[in-house]
C-alpha cells in the first residue's frame, strides 16, 4: 500500500510539465489566433495558408491536452484548484468530464482532418482510378484545390478526401461558398457556381466540370506547363480577340488566359511567316478570303504538324462571293472539309437562320456538350469527305435532318426559303468538323459560322465550351487521359424469381418470423407464472 | 471486466422476459421484412416489364429501415437500464456491491447492445435469402460494411440512451430525453449545416445520419468510425459521471 | 469492526447526521435505535459505501470508506431498508448474480449454506415475484449474508416479519454477531433489548446516548417503581403509602392497584408490605416495574429536541 502510494507521488510530481506544455500552446495559440485575424481582414495574404490552421489547430489542442493529463494525473490538484471540501466531488466530476471531453474533441478534429477511407465494395466503387493515383502520386509541388460550391455535394468532396489521401500530403483541397465569401471568388476570378481551382504556386487551372477524370487532366496540365501561345489571324476583317462588345472576342481570350494561354494576333501579310511558337493559329471570320500567299504559309505551317481553327462565314453573308478562296480550296483537298456557298436554314427555331445543334460527334471538342446545345446565327454547311490515307475527320456538330444548305439568297431575302433538291444543301447539315492528319498531327477544325464565338452570345449555352474546347484540342491540350475504372458490376434479380417466390417470401418475412417472435414473447411470459 | 460481464448477462436474460424487447424485436423484423418483400416485388415487376432496375440491397431493405427504427427502439430498451434499478432499490445493492461505477454503467449498455445483436443476427436471413435471389450475388464487402455501420451507429445510441438512464429516475423522461437527442443528431443537426455555412463542417460532423449513410455505401471512413466510437465513449463516460454524481447529490 | 470519527452528512442544506463518532468491535452486536429521520439509514449508507460523507470518515473491517471502498464493500453484507430484489429473477438466480459479483470461490455452495441459514432451501427456484413480505425480508438477507461478510449491516431486518420468523431472524443475527461485527438498526426496543450488545440512541442526526441495554437503563432509571394490589376495596391506600418514609409519586390506578417510586438502593418495599397488611389490607401482590427502555428513549428524545 505505501508503495503504491508513494508511486502515485512521484507521477504527480511531474503533473507540472504537463500545465507548462498547456501554458505554452496558450502563448503560441495566441500569437497564431492574432496571426489568423490579420489574414481574415485581409491585411496580409499568406502562400499558404492551411499551415496556419494546422499549426493553430496543434496548439489549441496541446492546450486540452495539456490541462487534459494534468487532471488525470492529479486531480486533486484541480480539484484544490477550484473549491475547498464542499464542492469537491462536483469539481472532480466536471474536470474528468471536461477533460475526457477535450480529448474526445482532439481525437475526432484529428480523425475529420484525416481523410482515410476503406472501400468496402466489390467493385471499389469508392477508390480512385489507378491512373488518379499516379498522377496524384506524380506530384512535385503541393496543389490546392479551392472548390467553389454554393451547397456542397457528397461526391465530391468525398473525390477530394480521396485525393488529398492518396497525395501524400501533396494535394489539399477547400471549400468555399461564392456567396458567403465573395471576395475569394473574385480572387480567382470566378464566374459560375460549381467551378474549381487547382492552385500550384503561382499557375492555376480552373474546372467547369469537376469529376475525377477533370481534375486529373487539369492536375496533368499544372504539372506540365509550357507556354501555349495561339495566334489570332487579322488582316481580313476577322473578330478581334481585343475587342469587346457585339462581335469582339474578348470573352473567349479572357477565358483562354484563365486557362493559362497567351493570346497574340499575327497579321500574315506584314510578318510574311507564322512564328515557331504557334501552338495553334485561329482564324476568326474573316470578310475577304485570305491570299495565295498567305495560304501557303499556314500550308507550310500545318504540314510540320501545326494546328488550325477557322471560323468560316459564308461568302452569300460577307458578298465575296466572286474572290476565289485558295484555303477553303485547300481544306477540300487535303482534309476532306469542303465549305459551301450557302446559308444554314434551320426550321428548329422560329428564327430560321439560327443553326442549333442537333448532335454531336464522338470526339474530345464535345464530349462534355452532349446535352448542351450550341446556337450558330448564319451558318454555312459543310461537307465531309471520305478518310483519305492519313486524314481522318470527325463531325462535331450536325443540325436536324429538315434543315438545309440554301444557296440561293433571294430566296432568303424574299423570306420564304425553299429546299431544291438539286442545288441546296440537303439535312442533316455538318456545322463544324476536325481533321487531323495521323502523320504530321495537324489539326484542324473547321467551323461554318464565327458568331457562336463572340462576346455576344459566348455565353449562351454550350458555345464558349466548344470554342475553349476546340482551341485546347487545337494546342494539344486535350485531356492527356482517360481513366480506366474498375468495371461497375451488374446486378439483376435471378429470372427464376416469379409471384410465388415472391408470395413465398412475404409468408416468410412478414408472417412467420415476426409470429416467432409473438410465440416466443408469449411463451416466456408464460413459463414464468407457470414457475412458483 | 468479470464484472461488467456478470451485470451484462443478468440485463441480457433480463431483456428475454421484457414485453418492450419483444415489441422491439418484431417491430424491427416486421419493417425489414415488409421493406424487404416490397421492394423484391416491384424489382420484380419492373424486370418483368423489360426494365432492369438495381435488385434491392441489404442497405435498402434491412440495414437503414432497421437504424431507422433504432431512433425509437433504443429509447425503450435503454430508459429502464438504470432508472428502474433506482426506482427499485436494487441500485443501492450495487452501488454498496465491490463493483465500480463505470462496471455497472458498462456492463447496462453491454446487456442491451448484446440483445439487440441478437435480433440484428436474425435479420442477417434477408440478406442472406437475398444473395440467393440477385445474379451474380449481392456485394457481401458492401453489406458486411452496412452490418458494421448499423452496429457502430447502435452502440452510440445505446450508450447515449444509457447515459440518460442514469441521470433519470423517471423512465418516462429517460425516454424522451434520449429521443430528443437522437432526432437532433439524425435530423435536426443536419438544417445549420446548409443554413450556416461558416459551421458547416462541424454541424456535418455532428450529423449521424451522414456518417451512417456513408458508411453503408461501402465507404468505411476514419471520422465515420471515429465519431460513432467517441458517441459510445461519451455516453458511457456521461453515464458513469451522472451515477457518481447520483452518490453525493 | 466499524470506527466512525465525526460523520457528517449534508443534503443540500439539511443536515441529515452531524459529527456521528461511535465504534462496534468484532463479536458484538450494535443497535442504531431513534425515530424517524434520525439519520440511521443515511449512516449506514454512508458506512457500505453508498456515498460519501460531507464531513468526517469511517474505518470499515479495517479499511477506510472513502480511500478504499472497493475493499469495505467486499467485506460488508448490506440489507439495505427497502429489500433489493429483482421481482423477475429466481431466489437462486439472484444469490447467483450477487455470488458473481463477488467473486466467490465455490458459490452454488455457498448460496445452499446461506438458505439453509435464512431457511429458504425450498423456494430456491421460486420467482421473486411470488414470495411473500417476508420471505423477500429473507432473501435479502440471504444476499447479506451470502459471503460470510465480516461486517454486516442490517437497515430494519425484522420489519414485516411475522412474530414466529422474527424470533428467527433475531437467532440468526445473535448467532452471527457471536463472531462478526454486525450494526443494525430498529425501532423496536425490545429488539435492541434483546439482540444488542450495545445500544446507541441517535435523534435528529446526533448520537443521544450509548451503552448496554442494562446499563443504559440503570443509568436512566432516577427511581425504582412499584405497583401494589389488595384484594377488594384499596380506599385510603394511596394516602397510607404516602405518610411511609421513602415513598413517593403515589398514584391510584384505574384497575384498582397503586402505584408508587422510590429511591434506589431504598429499598421501601418490607415496610410497605407491613404497613398494609397491618391496615387490614389483603395484600395480592407487590411487584417491581422497571423503567422500560421505550421511557428512557422518549425521554431522552424529547430532552434532545427540547434542547434543540
Ligand atoms: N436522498 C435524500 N435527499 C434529501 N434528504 C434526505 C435523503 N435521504 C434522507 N434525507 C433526510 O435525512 C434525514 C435522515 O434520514 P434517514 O433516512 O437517515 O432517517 P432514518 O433514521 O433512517 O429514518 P427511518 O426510521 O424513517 O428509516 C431525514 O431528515 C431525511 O429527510
Ligand atoms: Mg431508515
Amino acid at each position: 500500500m505505501a508503495k503504491k502510494r508513494s508511486r502515485k507521488n512521484t507521477i504527480k510530481q511531474y503533473a507540472y510539465i504537463a500545465l507548462i506544455v498547456s501554458g505554452l500552446a496558450l502563448v503560441a495559440s495566441a500569437v497564431l489566433g492574432l496571426f489568423k485575424l490579420v489574414v481574415f481582414l485581409d491585411l496580409y495574404t499568406l502562400p499558404n495558408e492551411q499551415w496556419l490552421n494546422n499549426s493553430l489547430y496543434i496548439s489549441l489542442g496541446l492546450i486540452f491536452i495539456g490541462l487534459a493529463v494534468y487532471a488525470l494525473i492529479n486531480p486533486e490538484g484541480v480539484r484544490d484548484f477550484f473549491s475547498g471540501r464542499q464542492g469537491r466531488y462536483g469539481s472532480n466530476a466536471v474536470i474528468t468530464l471536461a477533460a475526457f471531453l477535450a480529448i474526445v474533441l482532439v481525437v475526432n478534429m484529428w480523425a475529420y482532418a484525416t481523410p482515410k477511407t476503406w472501400d468496402f465494395t466489390e467493385d471499389l466503387q469508392h477508390t480512385l482510378a489507378p491512373e488518379t493515383i499516379d498522377a496524384l502520386r506524380m506530384l512535385r509541388e503541393p496543389v490546392r484545390a479551392i472548390a467553389f460550391y454554393t451547397q456542397e455535394p457528397a461526391q465530391i468532396r468525398e473525390l477530394l478526401e480521396n485525393m488529398q489521401s492518396n497525395s501524400n500530403g501533396k494535394f489539399e483541397f477547400e471549400f468555399v461558398n461564392p456567396d458567403v465569401n465573395p471576395t475569394r471568388a473574385l480572387e480567382y476570378e470566378i464566374t459560375s457556381d460549381r467551378t474549381i481551382v487547382l492552385v500550384m504556386g503561382d499557375r492555376r487551372e480552373t474546372i467547369t466540370y469537376a469529376n475525377e477524370q477533370a481534375i486529373v487532366n487539369a492536375l496533368m496540365r499544372l504539372m506540365n506547363p509550357g507556354e501555349r501561345i495561339v495566334y489570332f489571324v487579322t488582316g481580313h476583317g476577322e473578330h478581334s480577340p481585343d475587342q469587346s462588345g457585339e462581335t469582339g472576342l474578348s470573352r473567349l481570350s479572357t477565358t483562354l488566359t484563365a486557362k493559362n494561354y497567351t493570346i497574340r494576333t499575327l497579321n500574315l501579310l506584314a510578318e510574311n511567316r507564322i512564328p515557331g511558337d504557334a501552338q495553334a493559329i485561329i482564324i476568326a471570320g474573316p470578310a475577304q478570303p485570305l491570299s495565295p500567299e498567305e495560304t501557303r504559309l499556314i500550308i507550310e505551317y500545318l504540314d510540320q504538324g501545326g494546328s488550325l481553327i477557322l471560323l468560316s462565314e459564308s461568302p452569300l453573308f460577307t458578298g465575296a462571293t466572286d474572290r476565289p478562296d485558295p484555303l477553303a480550296a485547300h481544306l477540300a483537298t487535303n482534309w476532306n472539309i469542303r465549305l459551301n456557298n450557302d446559308i444554314v436554314i434551320d426550321p428548329s427555331l422560329d428564327q430560321v437562320l439560327i443553326a442549333v445543334s442537333a448532335s454531336y460527334g464522338d470526339h474530345a471538342i464535345v464530349q462534355n456538350l452532349q446535352t448542351t446545345n450550341t446556337y450558330y446565327p448564319i451558318a454555312r454547311s459543310l461537307t465531309i469527305g471520305s478518310d483519305s490515307a492519313d486524314v481522318q475527320t470527325t463531325v462535331l456538330v450536325s443540325t436536324v435532318n429538315r434543315a438545309w444548305g440554301e444557296s440561293n439568297l433571294d430566296e432568303i431575302n424574299q423570306g420564304y426559303p425553299q429546299f431544291n433538291a438539286g442545288t441546296d444543301v440537303a439535312g442533316p447539315i455538318v456545322l463544324a468538323a476536325v481533321s487531323e492528319n495521323m502523320t504530321t498531327g495537324a489539326r484542324v477544325i473547321v467551323f461554318g459560322d464565327s458568331d457562336f464565338a463572340t462576346d455576344s452570345i459566348f455565353d449562351v449555352y454550350g458555345n464558349g465550351n466548344l470554342i475553349t474546347n476546340a482551341v485546347d484540342y487545337a494546342a494539344g491540350q486535350e485531356d492527356y487521359i482517360t481513366l480506366t475504372r474498375a468495371e461497375r458490376v451488374t446486378r439483376q434479380l435471378s429470372d427464376d424469381i416469379n409471384q410465388g417466390t415472391i408470395l413465398m417470401l412475404g409468408a416468410t418475412f412478414i408472417c412467420l418470423i415476426p409470429l416467432l417472435i409473438v410465440i416466443g414473447g408469449i411463451a416466456s411470459w408464460l413459463m414464468r407464472r407457470a414457475q412458483g | 471486466m468479470r464484472n461488467v460481464w456478470t451485470i451484462a448477462s443478468r440485463e441480457y436474460r433480463h431483456y428475454f422476459l421484457s414485453p418492450v424487447a419483444y415489441i422491439v424485436a418484431f417491430l424491427i423484423l416486421m419493417l425489414a421484412g415488409i421493406l424487404f418483400v416490397f421492394q423484391l416485388k416491384s424489382v420484380q415487376d419492373m424486370t418483368y416489364q423489360g426494365y432492369y432496375p438495381n435488385p434491392p440491397t441489404a442497405a435498402n431493405s434491412v440495414i437503414y429501415p432497421t437504424a431507422f427504427m433504432m431512433l425509437f427502439a433504443a429509447p425503450a430498451l435503454t430508459m429502464r437500464l438504470l432508472s428502474e434499478e433506482q426506482r427499485s432499490g436494487t441500485l443501492e445493492l450495487l452501488l454498496t456491491a465491490p463493483l465500480k461505477d463505470w462496471e455497472l454503467v458498462v456492463g447496462k449498455w453491454l446487456g442491451a447492445f448484446m440483445y439487440i445483436l441478437t435480433v440484428y443476427v436474425i435479420t442477417l436471413i434477408i440478406p442472406i435469402v437475398l444473395n440467393r435471389l440477385v445474379v451474380p450475388g449481392i456485394d457481401i464487402k458492401a453489406t458486411v460494411a452496412g452490418y458494421l455501420a448499423l452496429i457502430l451507429f447502435t452502440a452510440a445510441f445505446l450508450a447515449i440512451g444509457t447515459a440518460f438512464s442514469s441521470m433519470f429516475n423517471n423512465q418516462f423522461a429517460a425516454f424522451f430525453a434520449t429521443l430528443i437527442t437522437f432526432v437532433l443528431l439524425w435530423w435536426v443537426v443536419g438544417w445549420p449545416a446548409n443554413l450556416i455555412p461558416a459551421a458547416s463542417g462541424f454541424f456535418g460532423y455532428l450529423h449521424a445520419y451522414a456518417h451512417l449513410t456513408s458508411m453503408m455505401q461501402g465507404a468505411i471512413a476514419l471520422k465515420d468510425l471515429v465519431y460513432f466510437l467517441s458517441l459510445t465513449a461519451v455516453g458511457l463516460f456521461v453515464g458513469t459521471v451522472a451515477i457518481e454524481i447520483r452518490r453525493w447529490q | 469492526m466499524i470506527r466512525a470519527t465525526g460523520l457528517t452528512k449534508d443534503y443540500g442544506s439539511r443536515r441529515a447526521i452531524e459529527n456521528l463518532t461511535f465504534e462496534a468491535n468484532q463479536g458484538e452486536i450494535v443497535g442504531f435505535l431513534g425515530p424517524n429521520g434520525a439519520g440511521k439509514t443515511t449512516t449506514m449508507r454512508i458506512l457500505t459505501g453508498y456515498m460519501p460523507p460531507t464531513y468526517g470518515t469511517a474505518q470499515v473491517a479495517g479499511f477506510d470508506i472513502i480511500e478504499e471502498s472497493m475493499e469495505v464493500r467486499r467485506r460488508v453484507g448490506y440489507l439495505p431498508e427497502t429489500v433489493p430484489l429483482y421481482p423477475d429473477m429466481t431466489v437462486y438466480g439472484y444469490l447467483k448474480f450477487m455470488a458473481d459479483l463477488r467473486h466467490l470461490p465455490d458459490p452454488d455452495d455457498m448460496i445452499d449454506e446461506t438458505l439453509e441459514i435464512v431457511g429458504m432451501t425450498e423456494r430456491a427456484d421460486g420467482y421473486i415475484s411470488n414470495l411473500s413480505k417476508g420471505m423477500r425480508q429473507r432473501v435479502g438477507l440471504a444476499q447479506a449474508l451470502l459471503h460470510k461478510p465480516e461486517v454486516l449491516i442490517l437497515d430494519e431486518p425484522t420489519i414485516g416479519l411475522d412474530p414466529a420468523q422474527v424470533v428467527e431472524v433475531r437467532n440468526i443475527i445473535r448467532e452471527i454477531g457471536k463472531q462478526r461485527t454486525v450494526l443494525l438498526s430498529t425501532h423496536i426496543l425490545s429488539e435492541a433489548q434483546q439482540v444488542c450488545d450495545r445500544v446507541l440512541i441517535l435523534n435528529r442526526g446526533r448520537i443521544v446516548a450509548e451503552d448496554t441495554p442494562e446499563n443504559l437503563q440503570a443509568r436512566l432509571m432516577g427511581a425504582e417503581r412499584a405497583i401494589l394490589t389488595v384484594k377488594g376495596d384499596a380506599d385510603g391506600l394511596a394516602a397510607l403509602l404516602a405518610q411511609i418514609k421513602g415513598v413517593k409519586n403515589v398514584q391510584a390506578r384505574p384497575d384498582g392497584g397503586v402505584e408508587f417510586q422510590f429511591a434506589p438502593g431504598m429499598d421501601v418495599r418490607p415496610e410497605v408490605a407491613r404497613q398494609t397488611i397491618q391496615a387490614g389490607y389483603d395484600l395480592l401482590e407487590l411487584r417491581l416495574m422497571g423503567l422500560s427502555l421505550e421511557e428512557i428513549f422518549l425521554e431522552l428524545t424529547r430532552d434532545s429536541k427540547i434542547s434543540k
